[in-house]
């Protein structure tokens, strides 16, 4: 059974994005069905802890993270489903994608697995490696990131299952300010920020094992520079209730939901693309930043 | 890999050093950000700078973040600083009010002059008005100077004037304003945080 606050926070960020021409209608449906599918089998993930050194900093490296195969290998086959409907509106490439990885699946002549594996480590480490996402990126042109789409969105429950259980066991407490930008769970760079409550504390949010934690709020998420004459935000007035900081010591960016003045609550998976527009303006600065949670 | 704390920070900067320039959402077609493209160009971002700064209006010190224009050079907003040991981002209400220190349309920007009897403001430049406190303050002295006390002690004093300090001045503010009001023989000298 899906909690129902979360879904009603997952249906109400669609409602209001639906509502937004700029933004790719097709996009917001497909992410917005695909977050309700993973909120919905976070319930049934099914994972072992007995095994875990929590002595760790981060608590598990990336490749190690816990995963429901089961579940994982499940929730793929109904986002194929859903891409493969035809009832639902998806873009042209995707669908054909969606059919080339089908019949992959069905002849097993693909390890979902071992593209989780080079996924898992695209947040952390330097990209490059990626035999298997780079060979299906040629298979797939017209969208070239289909199959890390599918993988990542297909593992994300069983992660962010995962990573809760790992912070429940390392009793990791909410309100400690991390010194680095990383996550302490996976060690991942963040994608999104927050700022919540009314003092706006900074929380980070981590693209792999959705864990959210707390970081200093005047320092770079990435490189962790505090030099104040570095690092600079922007706003646009079209885009309430978003900003983005950019670094001039590492040349990223990253976006920062502050809803803190508007009746809304935050989804950050969802938020990344309403907030689309802003990433382009700072790509027109030459800024660049992690890739996003749904690996687009 | 045993995952060491140098370890641990040279993976995380070399990750940082990693991130492609690559557009996101653009991976399950390019198709998905012509609009946003089209709307990204009817933007205008307003860039800001933040700094760290303590309020001055009383001696607790809370925590700052002040945003400022990069082109006007103007603050733009203050708030508590919520990592500040301190506060912890919460202000009272005259620390929410820091930023009317210096960006408020109806603060005053010229020296205004009631006369005795007048109902009217008149504009008067800074020499003027220096001069005539300088008057007002010489001549209450001067009237209530008393260079001995009844027992026939000296004590070089004057009880015809009191001087109120405030918690926005700093220390050498302060000690400046001290020193001038003892060498007058001021006695009453408070702090409005006292009262």
């Amino acid at each position: 059974m899906i909690e129902k606050n979360e879904l009603r926070i997952i249906t109400s960020t669609i409602e209001r994005m639906k509502g937004k021409p700029h933004l790719p209608h097709e996009l917001v449906s497909l992410l917005g069905q695909t977050a309700l599918l993973q909120a919905e089998s976070g319930c049934g993930v099914n994972l072992d802890l007995s095994k875990t050194d929590l002595s760790g900093s981060p608590l598990c490296p990336p490749d190690r993270l816990l995963l429901d195969v089961e579940q994982f290998k499940s929730l793929a086959g109904q986002i194929l489903d859903l891409i493969l409907d035809p009832s639902v509106d998806v873009p042209g490439p995707m669908a054909e994608a969606a059919q080339i990885l089908q019949t992959a699946l069905d002849t097993e002549a693909l390890n979902l697995e071992a593209a989780l594996g080079e996924v898992q480590l695209r947040f952390t480490s330097d990209q490059g490696t990626e035999p298997i996402l780079t060979a299906w990126a040629r298979r797939t042109p017209g969208a070239p990131s289909f199959l890390a789409f599918i993988v990542a969105a297909a593992a994300c429950p069983s992660l962010k299952a995962g990573a809760a259980a790992l912070a429940d066991a390392a009793m990791l407490d909410q309100e400690h300010i991390h010194s680095q930008g990383t996550c302490p769970i996976c060690g991942s760079l963040p994608y999104m920020l927050e700022l919540k409550g009314k003092e706006g504390q900074r929380f980070a949010h981590c693209p792999l094992c959705r864990h959210t934690y707390r970081i200093r709020r005047l320092a770079c998420a990435c490189c962790n520079s505090d030099d104040g004459d570095k690092l600079k935000y922007f706003t646009a007035d079209g885009e309430p209730g978003y900003r983005v900081e950019t670094c001039d010591n590492c040349q990223t960016y990253i976006k920062t939901i502050d809803f803190r003045q508007l009746d809304r609550e935050a989804c950050a998976p969802l938020n990344d693309l309403e907030s689309l527009p802003l990433d382009i303006l700072a790509g027109d600065e030459g800024f660049h930043r992690v890739p996003s949670v749904w690996c687009i | 890999m045993e995952l060491t704390r140098r370890k641990f920070v040279q993976f995380a900067s070399a990750a940082a050093a990693g991130l492609a320039a690559a557009p996101v959402f653009t991976g399950l077609g390019q198709a998905a950000v012509s609009k946003p493209e089209k709307r990204a160009r009817q933007l205008s971002p307003k860039w800001t700078k933040q700094t760290t700064s303590i309020c001055a209006f009383c001696s607790v010190g809370c925590g700052l973040l002040v945003n400022t224009d990069i082109k006007s050079k103007r603050a733009v907003n203050v708030e508590g600083d919520p990592d500040h040991p301190i506060n912890r981002g919460a202000l009272c209400a005259k620390g929410a009010a820091t930023i009317q220190m210096t960006e408020n349309p109806k603060r005053t920007t010229s020296c205004l002059y009631r006369e005795p009897y007048g109902d009217k403001f008149i504009e008067k430049d800074w020499d003027w008005c220096k001069k005539r406190i300088a008057r007002l303050i010489k001549d209450s002295r001067d009237n209530s100077f008393e260079a001995k006390n009844e027992k026939g002690q000296e004590v070089n004093r004057t009880m015809g004037i009191a001087s109120l300090g405030s918690a926005a001045l700093d220390n050498e503010e302060c000690l400046a304003m001290h020193s001038f009001m003892r060498s007058l023989g001021l006695v009453y000298v408070e702090h409005q945080a006292r009262i």
